[in-house]
């Protein structure tokens, strides 16, 4: 029998340290737009550049972006930290959140699939959904597909309301109590997350999450 | 910042070295050797009791400290409150992680060979044998924690987080990392659970086997992908996984008495101790040689075939690649391939000139004919021109007869009137009007002085095209000749450039992030991240001026420190354009030559065409030339006939 040699072996032979996945679900929807979308563009760099401080983070923790904002769009594969080059964010239609979460929960399925194939071991994937605005699309089935991910531990599921965001979908959708961002703090969202992740990353594969209350008096949401 | 050795002598604290969650290590002031580490916290009583055991236990046992950063002394504040200790400074060493990861170890490590990396495994065991024969257990083991040195030595730091017994005496580790766990400690409360022996010798096990089988953590793979589950249940099935997988290490390739070792470790509770774990890699060390392509490859001995380059040709990925160290170029000058082209375009002779112009046979002397004969009288029309007059004379005299005798008259008359009637028919009839037939001889010569001037006409086209396609190709041999100047220009240029890039490359490796700068708070090294000053070699005035809220200070500061860290540097820089640099030229270069010739070569080809093309063109117009000469005399031989001689 000859074994076909799938390409990401590569990928996986020169760095074979247990990932961390996680994607991001931005909103870009035309509301986003003006000072939230630059914020956000500029929490996108915070995240690389405090991921990358850590030498086991950058190499375990990967990346994928997925925007919707008129359409749902992939805008970076999952890549390690030390390859990870933050998109550029353009805010503009409509938000089919519905279908952002359906497609970032396949993309962590199929990530830990490729992961499975090539014996790298692996955190729980993060799922961090980011929304100002009303699903303009059907969204219950996303939220059924997240109770399924969260009840089979296959993905951890966060979800970050911006001004006007419909807090009760969000509760809907995310089985953890989704969050409410102080302001603009865009940034602090992504230094928290990254402290997340890299705690997730070195912790060995602790079950539960222990990660700082961001919904502190110093925190960068509330409920 | 100022604190104090037991004594009460002032120690003073330089810049932060690192920062953990206890607390942050500092440069001790004045003794390169050591560091010193400051809690963010005054440590409780418990913690410093342990100190106080760890540094008088040193004094008995000196070679407690040979390998990890023991505590050596303590700290105090002005309040004789414990606040840290001093150790050995590490300098220079690279975390373990850097060093087991293949693609990072080629970067910091790139002539470290497969026995490098069991020499650091079996360094690893020596430190671990040191701290066991004193009854001290490491408990958190961890990647973050050992240090590699160039010379395949290792150190641990954190220390004050051993485990220690003596006697009554315990002092606990309470932390510690899934990954190097042993299977009964896993999902355990390490603060409620004293770690022993077995535990750390789970973890030695790990970090050989990650040195050995180039990262791997031994349990990755396992069916659940989560490391906590597949040790807890001793998931462990590397050996199949190499099968399944080729571009895993296969798992005969370590010797049996490292392969047994390993599974000792990782599936049954009496685990290899870490004087046996020396002897075996030691062992195993020894049997090693470099496979024949690539010396860096190092294969046990009686292996039939290298497996790492198998692995290279099977899955693509190379371990280990070693950059030249030397580069011998096959570079030449452009002679050799240039002569055969000089030699084909001097045998293309260039089409004929357009004065070169010789009329076909027969053309001129056709039109001279021509000419001679239109010039000529105009020729009679005898036979109408009788009949006319004849006619006229009959009706004339016709006329005059009708006077006398009518009847005949009129007869008469009529006849004449009907004779010159008939001459004009005649004429009419019989004969083209002479001055359409000039007319078209002056056509048809026309048209041959149309083909004499498209002929110079094409010669001019052929010859310009001609001389076009030999300029540029004179043009190309002087870019392929310039080829080599270029080259060699680029290469004193880089030879030029090279301290500043290799300066540049260092400064790189000095992220901002982790610097302590005097003035820099954290939040200002963000906002220097965010607009791409990441690193020492991002530090220019120019770019820092443009970066809003950046104090004058401030800016010193970090150019200050930027001229520390290049003091630091001048030491370490290349000595010449790498292999892999001159390489690059060359096979930049080779292309850029190859390219020119190939151009040479199509724009030969072309000019060989044209001059086929433009031999064809001027002999068909030539022919063409040639029949419309034998029409043109024909045509006057005619006309001649039909007018001139009747």
């Amino acid at each position: 029998m000859t074994d076909q040699i799938p390409f990401a072996a590569v990928e996986f032979a020169a760095n074979p340290e247990p990932r961390c996945a996680c994607v991001l679900l931005l909103d870009t929807s035309a509301s986003m737009s003006g000072a939230r979308i630059s914020e956000l563009q500029e929490g996108l760099a915070v995240l690389k550049y405090e991921l990358s401080q850590d030498l086991l983070a950058r190499k375990r923790v990967e990346l994928a972006v997925v925007t919707f904002g008129g359409s749902v769009r992939m805008l970076s594969e999952f890549t390690t930290v030390d390859q990870f080059e933050p998109p550029i964010l353009h805010a503009d239609g409509l938000t089919p959140l519905g279908g952002a979460v359906t497609t970032g929960l396949e993309l962590v399925r199929n990530r830990k699939r490729v992961y499975r194939q090539n014996g790298i071991a692996c955190y729980r994937p993060w799922v961090f959904l980011l929304t100002d605005g009303e699903p303009s699309d059907p969204w219950q089935a996303a939220a059924a597909a997240v109770r399924h991910a969260e009840t089979a531990r296959d993905a951890a599921f966060f979800a970050v309301g911006v001004g006007e965001a419909n807090f009760d979908v969000l509760g809907q959708l995310s089985v953890r109590q989704p969050l409410m961002l102080r302001g603009l703090q865009f940034r602090q969202m992504f230094q928290w997350l990254s402290t997340s992740l890299k705690s997730v990353s070195h912790s060995g594969v602790s079950d539960e999450l222990s990660l700082k209350n961001p919904t502190a008096p110093d925190g960068w949401a509330k409920l | 910042m100022i604190v104090y050795s037991a004594d009460g002598k002032p120690v003073e604290l330089g810049s932060v070295l690192g920062r953990g969650g206890e607390g942050a290590v500092h440069l001790r002031l004045g003794d390169e050797s050591q560091a010193c580490k400051v809690y963010t916290k005054p440590p409780t009583d418990q913690r410093t009791a342990k100190l106080t055991w760890m540094v008088n236990r040193l004094h008995a046992h000196p070679d407690l400290a040979q390998w990890c950063t023991w505590p050596q002394e303590l700290l105090f504040d002005d309040q004789h409150q414990c606040v840290g200790f001093a150790m050995q400074r590490l300098k220079e060493l690279r975390p373990i992680h850097e060093v087991y990861q293949p693609e990072q170890r080629k970067t910091v490590l790139p002539t470290a060979g497969w026995d490098f990396l069991v020499r650091v495994a079996t360094n690893c065991a020596r430190m671990f044998e040191t701290l066991h024969k004193y009854d001290v257990i490491v408990g958190d083991v961890n990647e973050r924690n050992i240090f590699v040195d160039a010379d395949a030595t290792v150190h641990l730091v954190d220390c004050d987080s051993f485990q220690i017994r003596d006697g009554e005496q315990f002092f606990g580790t309470g932390v510690g990392v899934v990954d190097y766990t042993p299977p009964e400690m896993q999902g355990v409360d390490f603060r409620l659970v004293p770690r022993t022996v077995e535990h750390d010798r789970f973890g030695l096990a790990v970090i050989a086997f990650k040195l050995l089988l180039m990262g791997r953590h031994p349990f990755s793979g396992g069916a659940s992908g989560d490391l906590h589950h597949a040790i807890a249940t001793k998931d462990w099935d590397y050996p199949q996984l190499a099968q399944r997988l080729r571009h895993l290490l296969p798992w005969s390739v370590v010797g049996p008495p490292v392969r047994a070792a390993f599974i000792a470790a990782f599936t049954e509770d009496q685990r290899p101790s870490a004087a046996l774990w020396i002897e075996r890699l030691a062992a195993f060390e020894a049997g090693l040689q470099p496979c024949r392509r690539e010396p860096l490859h190092k294969v046990p001995a009686g292996l039939g075939t290298c497996p790492w380059c198998t692995i290279e040709q099977v899955a693509g990925y190379a371990y280990f690649s070693r950059p030249q160290t030397q580069y011998h170029s096959q570079w030449q000058s452009a002679d050799s391939q240039l002569a055969p082209l000089d030699a084909e375009l001097k045998a293309l002779v260039p089409p004929r000139q357009p004065e070169e112009w010789q009329s076909p046979p027969g053309m001129e002397a056709a039109i001279a004919t021509a000419r001679a004969m239109l010039q000529a009288e105009r020729p009679p029309d005898l036979l109408g021109w009788y009949l006319a007059l004849g006619g006229g004379l009959v009706a004339t005299g016709g006329v005059a007869m009708a006077l006398f005798h009518p009847s005949r008259g009129v007869v008469v008359a009529g006849a004449g009137v009907l004779a010159l009637v008939a001459s004009r028919w005649l004429t009419a009839r019989r004969q083209v009007p002479w001055h359409k037939v000039t007319a078209a001889i002056e056509q048809q010569i026309a048209a041959m002085r149309e083909i004499e001037a498209e002929w110079k006409g094409e010669a001019l086209r052929f010859r310009d095209q001609d001389k076009r396609l030999r300029a540029w190709l004179a043009e190309l041999r002087v870019q392929v000749l310039g080829v080599n100047e270029q080259r060699q220009r680029e290469i004193d240029k880089l030879e030029g450039s090279q301290v500043s890039e290799a300066l540049r490359a260092g400064l790189m490796r000095y992220d901002l992030a982790a610097a302590s700068i005097l003035n820099i708070p954290v939040e200002k090294k963000r906002a220097l991240a965010i607009r791409g000053v990441l690193t020492a070699a991002d530090l220019d005035r120019s770019k820092l001026a443009a970066i809003p809220g950046l104090a004058d200070a401030q800016i010193e500061a970090l150019i200050a420190w930027r001229r520390s860290t290049e003091a630091l540097l001048t030491g370490s820089r290349a000595q010449g354009p790498s292999p892999a640099q001159l390489g690059a030229i060359d096979a930049n270069f080779q292309h850029m030559r190859d390219n020119l010739l190939a151009e040479m070569r199509g724009a030969l080809g072309t000019l060989r065409d044209s001059g086929q093309l433009a031999d064809g063109r001027m002999a068909e117009l030539i022919e063409q030339g040639k029949q419309a000469g034998l029409a043109l005399q024909a045509r006057v031989e005619a006309a001649r006939r039909e007018y001139i001689e009747h």
